[in-house]
C-alpha cells in the first residue's frame, strides 16, 4: 500500500465518538488539515454505514506530559513522550442515511473521487456551478438550483474590507455563470461600483496574472472551474455619471473610453415616480416628509404630459390629465401650467416657487399637493428638494439616456457596470434605488429570463436593519419575491449584523470572508459553527467560507487570484494598445 | 555544642512507596571497600560523550485471586491471575523514546495443574502452575514473572555502544555481554558503614562513592543524584554492575553514571520519588500502568472467563468446576 492510499488515522475512542462529531488520531505518515473530507466505514450490525466528514480543527500534543514543564524536558530528551495529531471531525453525511456513530479504531481515508462528491452531496444536486477550489485542490460545487431562484435564491458575502473577499467573489461567481454553458445565456448582471474606480477595467487582462511565475497553474485551475480561456471579461458595459462641466463626459478618471454616460429625462422622472428616491434618509420615512413626498409624487403624475418638439421633457396641465401617462398626448408649451421641464433644476424651481407661494398654499388648489401638512413641513420638504437638485444635477435632464432594463437591454452586454464612487451618497441611494425599481419592476411586468443579478456592495447603506426607506423596500421586495420574478441580489456587506434581516435570512447562499472577531459572534454568524466563527478570523486573502441549503457545513473555498484586472495599474498594457487599434486602425 | 559533623538532614518520602531508607535493616554480609585503589572520598568523575541510554523497567498489577474447586477433590486450589509489564526508553540526548513494550497476563495456579482461562474481551491469559499456595510466595512470584520480563528486555536492548539502566538490583541479571546497570533507589540495606557511610551523606550531586565489591558477583557504589539537596541521604542511588565486566570497565561505567544519571533525575513537583524515580523511569511506568489496562476491568473479565474455566487433568463429564475470583 503506498503512502497515499494508507489510512489517514484511526477514529479515537478515548472519547466517545458520535453521529455529529468525532476525532481521528493521524497516522505517523500521514498529514491530515482543516477543511479536508474524510470517510470512514463502519461495520454495524445493521450494515456498513459510511460516515462523510469535514476537518473542523486539528490538534498536536505530547503524550505523556501533564505539566507544562514536561515538554521542556521533553525536548530536552530526558522525559519520554509520544508525539500524538488529533483531529476533529464534523460529521456532514451518513450513507445509507442511519445515523450510528463510527466505531472507534476504523480506519479514517480521505474522501476522494466519488466519496468527496457524496461528501460534499454532489449526487444530489441537479446543476451545479463551480465557484472556487476546496483544499485538496478540487472545484467545490454550488447547487445552481438555490442560486438561479428555481429552489432557492441570492446571495449573502460578508466581509472586512482589503482581503479580497466580497468583490473579488461576487466577481467570480458573475464571470462563471456568464461561461457556465446553461447559464450563459440566461444571465443579465447589474454591478455597483462604490469603491474606487476598480470595476471599470473588468473587461481588460490582468497583467499581475500575466506575470506571476504560477501564471500556468493559475490558468489550470480557472479551467477546472470552468473558465477556458482566463482574462478579462469578454462583454461589459460600462456607466458612469456626467462631469459636473459636461453632461456628455463621464465622470471617471482612469477610463473614458468605451463608458457612456447614464441619467433619466424629467419625463421618466416623473411618470415612474423617481421623486420617492429623493427621500431616502431613514429620517424622512418618520417625519411628515414623505407624506408631502407621496402626495406631490402623485400630483406630477396626474397633471404630467410630454412637450411637443421636445423629446424628454415634461410639463404639468393646470388640471389631472385621463389616462395611462405613456397614452398622453404632447402638448404645447403655452398649454401648460408650468414652463417645459427639461432638467431637475426646472422641476425643482416651479415646484418651489408654487410652494412657497403662501397665498397659493393657504387655497383650496393646494390641498391635493400638500393635504394637511404644516408649514414647516412644506418648506422643509422644499429645502430638501432644492439641495436634491444641487446633487443629482447633470443625472435628470431632457437628452440622457437611462441604463436599459428589461426588454430594452436585449441588445446590451451580458454585464453593466454602474460607477457610482464619485456622486454624493444622496446620489448614490438615488441611482441604486431608480436602478433597482426598475430592475425589479420590469421583470414583474415581464417574463423570468434571462435572470438578473444585482450585485450591490454596502448593502447596509442600502437596506439597514434599522428604519426604513423606499430602497429598504425594494430591497426587501427583491429578496423576498426576486427569486420567482428572476431578480437574484448579490449582496456584500462588512458586517451582516448591521443589514435588514428580512434581505440577509432570504439569501440561499452565504458566504463569509474574514470576519471582524466581534463580529463573528453575531447570531447573523449562526450558519457557522464555533470552531468556523473562529477560522473566519484567519481567512487568508482569497478564501471564503461557503455555506448552501444543499451542504449542512460551511466549506472553505479558495478563489483563485483572477485575471480579469480590478485596478487601473493592473490593466495589461496590450489590452490597451489592443483597444486603440481596434478604434483607430 | 557546636557539631563539627554535616548537619542533621531528614528525608520526607511518600509512603505509597514504602519505607526508601531502613538502615537498621541489614542482610549485608561480605562487602569489601578496598575494591578500586583510591582514597574512600567522593569521587568527581570527569563529564564524557555519554553513550546512548537505555532505562529498563516494568510493573505488576495482581488481578484477581483465585480459589478454584476441582471436581475430583473438595481441597480449594489457589491462584492469581496478573498482568507484568516491562519496557525501555532510549534516551540519545536529543529525545527519549519508549521504544520497547512488553506486556503479560497470567493465570499462575498452586501445584501441578493449570487452570485455562478461554479469551474473554480482549484479555486473554498465559497459564502456570507450581509452588504453594499462600499469598506470600505467590506475590513472590508475580514479581519474578516481571523480572524476567524486565531481564529479557535488557537483554535485548543491550549494545556495545549503548548503557542500558535496570531499575533496580541486578542479582537476578545473568551475565550480559554488553554494559548492564542497576540503579537501586530505596535502601533496604545498608552495604557501608562508619566513615564510610559518612562518604555517602558527603556526596554532591555528580560524585559517587569508590566502588565496593558485594559478594563475589557485584560492584556497588553510591552516588548523589540532584533536585532535593545534598543534604543526608537525599537523592542517593546505589548503582550496581556485574563484575564479570572487570574493575577497569565497572569504574569507566560508574563513572560514566555518575556524570550522566543526573540529568535524567526526576523533578519533586512532578514525582513523589524524584529524584532517585528518574524521568524516563516515571514515564515508562505510566505507560506501563496504561498499557496494562483497567485493572476492574480486567477483574470483570477474569470473572466472566471463569465461568468456562477449564482445569488440567479434569476428568469429563463430572459437575462443573467452580472457580471463585
Amino acid at each position: 500500500m503506498s503512502t497515499a492510499d494508507a489510512p489517514l488515522g484511526v477514529v479515537l475512542g478515548h472519547q466517545a465518538a458520535s453521529s455529529q462529531s468525532f476525532q481521528v488520531g493521524i497516522a505517523d505518515c500521514r498529514s491530515v488539515q482543516v477543511d479536508d473530507l474524510v470517510a470512514v466505514t463502519t461495520p454495524d450490525p445493521g450494515g456498513d454505514v459510511t460516515t462523510f466528514g469535514i476537518v473542523t480543527e486539528a490538534y498536536a500534543q505530547i503524550e505523556g506530559t501533564s505539566l507544562p514543564s514536561d515538554t521542556v524536558h521533553f525536548s530536552q530528551g530526558t522525559l519520554p513522550g509520544e508525539l500524538v495529531r488529533t483531529a476533529d471531525v464534523q460529521v456532514v453525511r451518513v450513507d445509507p442515511e442511519r445515523w450510528i456513530a463510527p466505531y472507534p479504531g476504523s480506519d479514517v481515508r480521505p474522501a476522494r473521487g466519488a466519496e468527496r462528491a457524496k461528501a460534499l452531496y454532489e449526487d444530489t444536486m441537479r446543476r451545479t456551478l463551480a465557484l472556487g477550489l476546496g483544499r485538496d485542490g478540487e472545484p467545490i460545487r454550488l447547487d445552481l438550483d438555490f442560486l438561479d431562484g428555481t429552489k432557492g435564491g441570492h446571495v449573502s458575502i460578508s466581509g472586512i474590507s482589503g482581503v479580497a473577499t466580497k468583490t473579488s467573489t461576487a466577481l467570480a461567481l458573475v464571470r462563471l455563470l456568464l461561461e457556465h454553458p446553461e447559464m450563459r445565456r440566461r444571465v443579465r448582471v447589474l454591478i455597483f461600483n462604490v469603491k474606487g474606480e476598480d470595476l471599470l477595467h473588468i473587461d481588460r487582462d490582468n497583467a499581475t496574472y500575466r506575470a506571476r511565475d504560477d501564471h500556468d497553474a493559475l490558468n489550470a485551475r480557472w479551467n477546472a472551474l470552468g473558465l477556458t480561456s482566463p482574462g478579462g471579461f469578454p462583454h461589459v458595459g460600462f456607466w458612469a455619471p456626467p462631469r459636473k462641466d459636461s453632461a456628455t463626459l463621464p465622470d471617471c478618471e482612469s477610463r473614458l473610453e468605451d463608458v457612456r454616460v447614464f441619467g433619466w429625462t424629467p419625463w421618466r422622472f416623473v411618470v415612474e415616480g423617481l421623486l420617492r428616491f429623493c427621500f431616502t434618509d431613514a429620517a424622512d420615512m418618520r417625519s411628515q416628509l414623505s407624506f408631502v413626498e407621496e402626495r406631490v409624487r402623485g400630483e406630477l403624475l396626474r397633471r404630467a404630459v410630454p412637450v411637443q418638439g421636445r423629446p424628454g421633457a415634461v410639463g404639468f396641465m393646470p388640471a389631472a390629465v385621463p389616462g395611462h401617462p405613456d397614452s398622453r398626448d404632447a402638448r404645447m408649451p403655452s398649454e401648460l401650467a408650468s414652463p417645459p421641464v427639461e432638467t431637475l433644476d426646472d422641476l425643482v424651481d416651479w415646484l418651489v416657487e408654487l410652494l412657497t407661494d403662501e397665498e397659493w398654499v393657504r387655497g383650496p388648489q393646494a390641498r391635493p399637493w400638500l393635504g394637511n401638512a404644516a408649514p414647516g413641513t412644506v418648506s422643509a420638504f422644499t429645502r430638501r428638494l432644492e439641495s436634491a437638485a444641487g446633487r443629482l444635477r447633470g443625472l435628470v435632464r431632457a437628452d440622457a439616456m437611462p441604463i436599459p432594463r428589461g426588454d430594452a437591454a436585449q441588445n446590451e452586454p451580458p454585464v453593466a457596470v454602474v460607477h457610482l464612487t464619485r456622486l454624493h451618497e444622496f446620489a448614490q441611494r438615488f441611482v441604486v434605488g431608480t436602478l433597482l425599481a426598475q430592475t425589479f419592476a420590469a421583470k414583474e411586468s415581464g417574463k423570468r429570463d434571462p435572470i438578473e443579478f444585482v450585485v450591490l456592495d454596502e448593502l447596509n447603506k442600502y437596506a439597514p436593519r434599522e428604519g426604513s426607506s423606499p430602497i429598504k423596500d425594494t430591497l426587501i421586495d427583491i429578496a423576498q419575491r426576486g427569486r420567482s420574478l428572476g431578480v437574484i441580489l448579490v449582496g456584500a456587506q462588512q458586517q451582516a449584523s448591521l443589514v435588514a434581516p428580512e434581505v440577509t435570512q432570504n439569501a440561499a447562499v452565504r458566504i463569509s470572508g474574514r470576519l471582524d472577531p466581534a463580529e463573528a459572534e453575531r447570531s447573523e454568524y449562526g450558519w457557522l459553527s464555533p470552531a468556523a466563527r473562529a477560522r473566519a478570523r484567519l481567512l487568508m486573502q482569497g478564501r471564503v467560507m461557503v455555506s448552501q441549503p444543499s451542504v449542512p457545513a460551511p466549506l472553505t473555498v479558495e478563489i483563485p487570484f483572477p485575471p480579469w484586472a480590478t485596478t487601473a495599474g493592473e490593466v495589461a498594457d496590450d489590452a490597451k494598445a489592443a483597444e486603440a487599434f481596434a478604434k483607430f486602425g | 555544642m557546636v557539631s563539627t559533623r554535616a548537619p542533621m538532614a531528614v528525608q520526607v518520602s511518600d509512603p505509597t512507596y514504602g519505607p526508601q531508607l531502613d538502615p537498621r535493616e541489614g542482610d549485608v554480609t561480605d562487602v569489601r571497600v578496598d575494591v578500586e585503589p583510591v582514597r574512600w572520598e567522593p569521587l568527581s568523575p570527569a563529564p564524557r560523550d555519554a553513550p546512548e541510554l537505555v532505562f529498563v523497567d516494568g510493573v505488576q498489577q495482581v488481578e484477581a485471586w483465585l480459589n478454584v474447586t476441582p471436581h475430583d477433590d473438595p481441597a480449594p486450589v489457589f491462584g492469581v491471575a496478573f498482568a507484568v509489564g516491562a519496557g525501555a526508553v532510549v534516551a540519545d540526548g536529543a529525545r527519549a523514546r519508549v521504544e520497547e513494550i512488553a506486556v503479560q497476563r497470567v493465570v499462575l495456579t498452586e501445584g501441578g495443574r493449570c487452570l485455562h482461562l478461554p479469551t474473554q474481551g480482549g484479555f486473554s491469559w498465559d497459564v502456570r502452575a507450581g509452588g504453594s499456595g499462600d499469598p506470600g510466595s505467590m506475590a513472590a512470584r508475580v514479581a519474578g514473572f516481571r523480572r524476567d520480563l524486565e531481564q529479557a528486555i535488557a537483554e535485548r536492548m543491550a549494545a556495545r555502544d549503548r548503557l542500558v539502566v535496570l531499575d533496580g538490583r541486578l542479582s537476578f541479571l545473568r551475565e550480559t555481554k554488553h554494559p548492564v546497570i542497576g540503579a537501586v533507589k530505596s535502601h533496604h540495606a545498608m552495604y557501608l558503614q562508619g566513615e564510610h557511610a559518612g562518604v555517602v551523606t558527603a556526596l554532591r550531586a555528580g560524585q559517587r562513592t569508590p566502588l565496593f565489591a558485594i559478594g563475589d558477583d557485584r560492584f556497588g557504589w553510591y552516588q548523589r543524584l540532584p533536585n532535593v539537596g545534598d543534604a543526608g541521604w537525599a537523592g542517593i542511588v546505589r548503582g550496581e554492575v556485574s563484575q564479570g565486566f572487570g574493575l577497569a570497565t565497572a569504574q569507566r561505567l560508574a563513572d560514566l553514571a555518575a556524570c550522566t544519571l543526573p540529568r535524567y533525575a526526576g523533578r519533586p513537583h512532578r514525582d513523589a520519588r524524584a529524584p532517585q524515580n528518574m524521568q524516563p523511569i516515571m514515564a515508562l511506568e505510566q505507560r506501563l500502568r496504561h498499557r496494562l489496562g483497567d485493572r476492574r476491568l480486567a477483574f470483570r473479565a477474569v470473572r466472566v472467563a471463569c465461568a468456562a474455566a477449564v482445569l488440567d487433568d479434569a476428568p469429563s463429564g463430572r459437575a462443573p468446576l467452580r472457580v471463585v475470583a
